[in-house]
């Protein structure tokens, strides 16, 4: 049973990961106003936020760069993409005449989603492990799973759907639903 | 001697001009009686008038009137020959050709186009064609069989339809498998042609001479390079010649170049492109020109090549395959006589030589870039599919393929390597080829050249910014999550796994014309943020400027002045502990709300948004609250409910107040009032000036105007609240602060 469970639940997160957030640090100041006036899709509107919004389409990823140097992106898929991702704007500054370097490279987030496939009971699931969830059908419709370990919440809806986010590295995300699926299983709502 | 029919032999004939026949001399039949003469006769016609007899003919026209050989049948009547008629139209219209073009020994060649033609009109290929075309094709085909010079001049008038003909008449001819038919034009026959037109008649001999020298050469490390198969010699010319022309400094255009060579602008730019892709676009104009007399060197001290039998498949061949085949010629190399062998490393660069053609790169590049995505895509769906036990293990494997394909790139490069060919194609796409003409930053082509000079050779066929060894010293640099703290190897992983385009770099960059724009729309929306920043800035200098001023002063001397300052130091020290303090005490000592009213105004003043409040409508709002309350209250409570909704006002229209202590009040009096030197008056007189300002005048609305608040029109106000405040400011009365225990 076990093994059914492992593998079906191997099955479930074949395309679990779907957004990374990660912050570096570009070491070198930089002029807010050049940069959104020479890159097209730059956006700069200092009176409501202080940093340019930058696009890229391939792969598709937003990124938030501040005039201290340091730079927040979001949007990438997976690690290795996320390091093209990063590269790519450098290259972009480092075009516009400014000495970028990478430094502090660090992944903040990563989400992840998959679907289990069979309708979950979360109503006796929020009783149970009453600790960690918080369901309020009205407020949402999701139950709000905060996992100790690792540190991972976990967004659990009736029809299955998971979605996983707070990881840090991608093992947690696995982690995390390695260990849910097993509760989920058990509150598994039966077809009526 | 003519056959006569009732002879039936062969027999002289006899002319007689008197009466217009010929015949024969033994039985005396006419065989034709139409004879021409030039001399009119007049006849008598019926009606008694004389009429010339005869017809008029044209020259070089016959009549076939009466009988032709004794057909009397046939009555041609007045007819031209057309036949001959047409022959001779082309003829004409070859020499019309033959004429404007200026070619040299005009005759012959207008008589064997001529001949040519009589048999296209022969063979019909005539019918549905322009006279001119057909003679222009005939006359060309002359040309090129010459081998003449002005076949090239021929080319001027190049258009499609002409190209069709010639071609048709080659094939009609059956001129097709002829080898000067099929050898293609030598694009270096246009050089001269394409330069004189493009210099002019300004330019000296001698810088003719060396552009078209140097095009020469350009094009012939073109046709080395496999540029120039299957293309239009005239693109590949225009390419060679531009760049020859602007590397000796003579500034022409592409759009000259386009006008006299006939091709389209963005023809010239794919082959510049091409051009600079190859392995010579890299260098400059000087070491070109050497490489190409080292070459032209070697080419006349061609030796046989002796790896014939190191290459596959054509060990040991010692028969003679190439055009030669059948004659004497001796076996030179590689099954080809010496002749043809020179000429096939003229034009090709031999087996050693030259770069991978054009097309054989694009989709070596496309088949790379398919490969690599199949690669990344197999490495994420490793991934995803083992737990995390088999992370590290997949990363392994990742590195494993990277040194795979590393070592399969490695082996291709010994090859090229070992064959002794120039094949240090590293990243020269991208690489700053001196006829490129981007601009990249600097420490992009550094990072390059760097590439270059360690020599990371990939396949030849270039990959553009791929492994700059000086890119993996920025990323040892990174702090990698743990997972994937896998030192060097993850660098190298990501050099060969990221391909990032200097061409895709600056599609994400505007050009100029862009900028301009840009600049201008995002001024003009963010004016006011920019028109802030402006006046802050300005403050903050004349704050500066004030400090720098005072501190000069100070250190002027005069004591009295330092002392000042020092006061003035340690009074505003004071008063921002002695605000502190209050605040403190306020918080700790606040009555609780008593009202609705009160509780609001309380947490409005702490998150200080009262500036935007408007108070007469939050009494009002809570009037009938209050109505209630004072019913069942104290009056007191009622003063208590009133004191702080004025002094609420007071402490925001007049917070600068609020920051005066006694003791500040007395110095700054002090010093107002004792004030002798005007240097030491400089910073205080200015905070005097504000002070009288804001206190004289009693006409003002809002309140005052300083730098601790932004009082937004008069809605925070009132006049009546505010009046009797004034007044005593203008009477600059000493007042109490009716609030020092609010």
């Amino acid at each position: 049973m076990i093994r059914n469970s492992v593998w079906a639940s191997i099955e479930a997160c074949k395309n679990l990961i779907r957004n990374i957030v990660l912050t570096v640090n570009l070491d070198c100041k930089l002029d807010l106003k050049v940069i959104a006036l020479q890159v097209r899709n730059a956006k700069y509107n200092p009176k409501r936020f202080a940093a340019v919004i930058m696009r890229i389409r391939e792969p598709k990823t937003t990124a938030l760069i501040f005039a201290s140097g340091k730079m927040v992106c979001t949007g990438a898929k997976s690690e290795k993409q996320s390091k093209l991702v990063v590269r790519k704007y450098a290259q972009i500054i480092q075009k516009l005449g400014f000495p970028a370097h990478f430094k502090d490279f660090e992944i903040q987030n990563i989400v992840g989603s998959c679907d289990v496939k069979f309708p979950i009971g979360l109503e006796g699931l929020a009783y149970s492990h009453g600790a960690f969830s918080s369901y309020e059908p009205k407020l949402f419709p999701g139950l709000i799973y905060r996992m100790k370990q690792p540190k991972v919440v976990l967004l659990i809806f009736e029809s299955g759907k998971i979605v996983l986010t707070g990881a840090k590295v991608r093992d947690e995300t696995y982690t995390a639903f390695e260990n849910i699926y097993p509760v989920l299983t058990e509150f598994r709502k039966v077809q009526q | 001697m003519v056959w006569c029919t009732h002879c039936g032999k062969d027999q002289p004939t006899e002319r007689d001009d008197i009466n217009g026949f010929i015949c024969c001399t033994g039985c005396g039949r006419v065989h034709e009686d139409n004879i021409f003469s030039s001399d009119p006769t007049f006849v008598k016609s019926a009606g008694g008038q004389s009429q010339l007899s005869g017809n008029f003919i044209r020259d070089g026209q016959y009549c076939s009137y009466g009988r032709l050989d004794g057909d009397l049948n046939h009555d041609y009547g007045f007819r031209t020959d057309s036949h001959l008629k047409t022959l001779e139209k082309g003829k004409e219209e070859i020499e019309i050709i033959a004429e404007s073009l200026c070619i040299s020994g005009r005759e012959a060649m207008v008589n064997a186009g001529h001949r040519l033609y009589i048999i296209a009109v022969e063979r019909n290929f005539t019918r549905g064609r322009r006279t001119k075309q057909v003679a222009a094709a005939c006359l060309y085909i002359v040309c090129r069989k010459k081998s003449h010079f002005c076949s090239s001049i021929f080319q001027m008038s190049y258009n499609y339809v002409l190209g069709a003909v010639f071609l048709q008449l080659c094939k009609l001819l059956r001129l097709e498998q002829h080898p000067i038919i099929q050898k293609p034009v030598d694009p270096s026959l246009f050089i001269h042609r394409f330069t004189d037109r493009l210099l002019g008649r300004t330019t000296s001999t001698k810088q003719y001479h060396a552009i078209s020298n140097t095009a020469l050469r350009i094009l012939s490390s073109m046709k080395r390079d496999w540029m120039q198969t299957g293309r239009k010699p005239s693109g590949v010319c225009g390419a060679a010649l531009y760049i020859s022309a602007l590397s000796h400094g003579f500034g022409c255009t592409k759009a000259d170049v386009v006008s006299i060579v006939h091709i389209c602008e963005a023809t010239l730019t794919k082959r510049l492109i091409e051009f600079e892709k190859t392995e010579s676009g890299s260098l400059t104009t000087e070491e070109f020109v050497a490489k190409a007399k080292e070459l032209e060197a070697e080419m006349q001290s061609m030796k046989v090549p002796t790896r014939n039998s190191e290459i596959k498949g054509i060990k040991g061949i010692t028969e003679l395959l190439c055009e030669h085949k059948g004659t004497d010629a001796k076996h030179f190399a590689h099954g080809l006589c010496s002749h043809c062998y020179n000429e096939f490393v003229k034009v090709s660069g031999g087996i050693h030589g030259g770069s991978a053609p054009p097309a054989f790169q694009r989709a070596e590049e496309e088949r790379r870039k398919e490969s690599l995505q199949i690669k990344q895509d197999k490495g994420f769906f490793d991934n995803d599919e083992d737990s995390i036990s088999c992370h590290k293990e997949d990363q392994e494997n990742l590195e494993g393929n990277v040194k795979m394909t590393r070592e399969k790139v490695k082996l291709t490069n010994e090859e090229m390597v070992e064959d002794g060919g120039a094949c240090s194609q590293n990243g020269d796409n991208a690489t700053g080829s001196r006829y490129k003409n981007t601009a990249s930053t600097d420490v992009g082509t550094d990072n390059r050249n760097q590439d270059g000079q360690n020599g990371v050779t990939e396949s030849c066929i270039s990959e553009a910014a791929i492994g700059c060894p000086a890119e993996t010293d920025d990323w040892s640099q990174l702090q990698f999550p743990e997972s994937y703290k896998v030192g060097d190897d993850m660098g190298e992983e990501l050099e060969t796994l990221s391909d990032i385009d200097d061409e895709e770099v600056d599609r994400y960059l505007h050009n100029e014309e862009e900028v301009r724009l840009k600049t201008i729309i995002w001024t003009e929306m963010n004016k006011e943020y920019l028109e802030e920043q402006a006046t802050k800035e300005e403050a903050i200098a004349a704050a500066e400027a004030a400090h720098a001023a005072a501190l000069a002063a100070a250190a002027e001397g005069a004591p009295d002045a330092v002392e000042l300052a020092a006061a003035a130091a340690a009074a505003v020290a004071r008063l921002k502990k002695d605000k502190q303090r209050k605040r403190a005490e306020e918080a700790k000592n606040k009555v609780p709300p008593q009202s609705a009213a009160e509780a609001t105004r309380q947490m409005l003043e702490k998150k200080k948004l009262s500036s935007k409040v408007n108070y007469d409508v939050l009494e009002r709002l809570f009037e009938d609250n209050k109505k209630n309350v004072t019913q069942t209250s104290d009056g007191g409570k009622d003063i208590h409910n009133q004191s702080p909704a004025e002094n609420v006002k007071r402490t925001r229209s007049v917070l600068w107040a609020d920051e005066d202590s006694a003791d500040f009040k007395n110095s700054k009096r002090q010093a107002l009032q004792g004030e002798a030197t005007e240097g030491n008056a400089v910073d205080f007189k200015e905070e005097g000036a504000e002070f009288k300002e804001e206190r004289t005048d009693p006409n003002m609305e809002d309140g005052l105007e300083g730098d601790d608040f932004d009082v937004e029109g008069p809605d925070g106000l009132d006049n009546e609240h505010f009046q009797p405040y004034k007044l005593q400011y203008g009477h600059e009365v000493e007042y109490e602060y009716d609030y020092e225990d609010y």
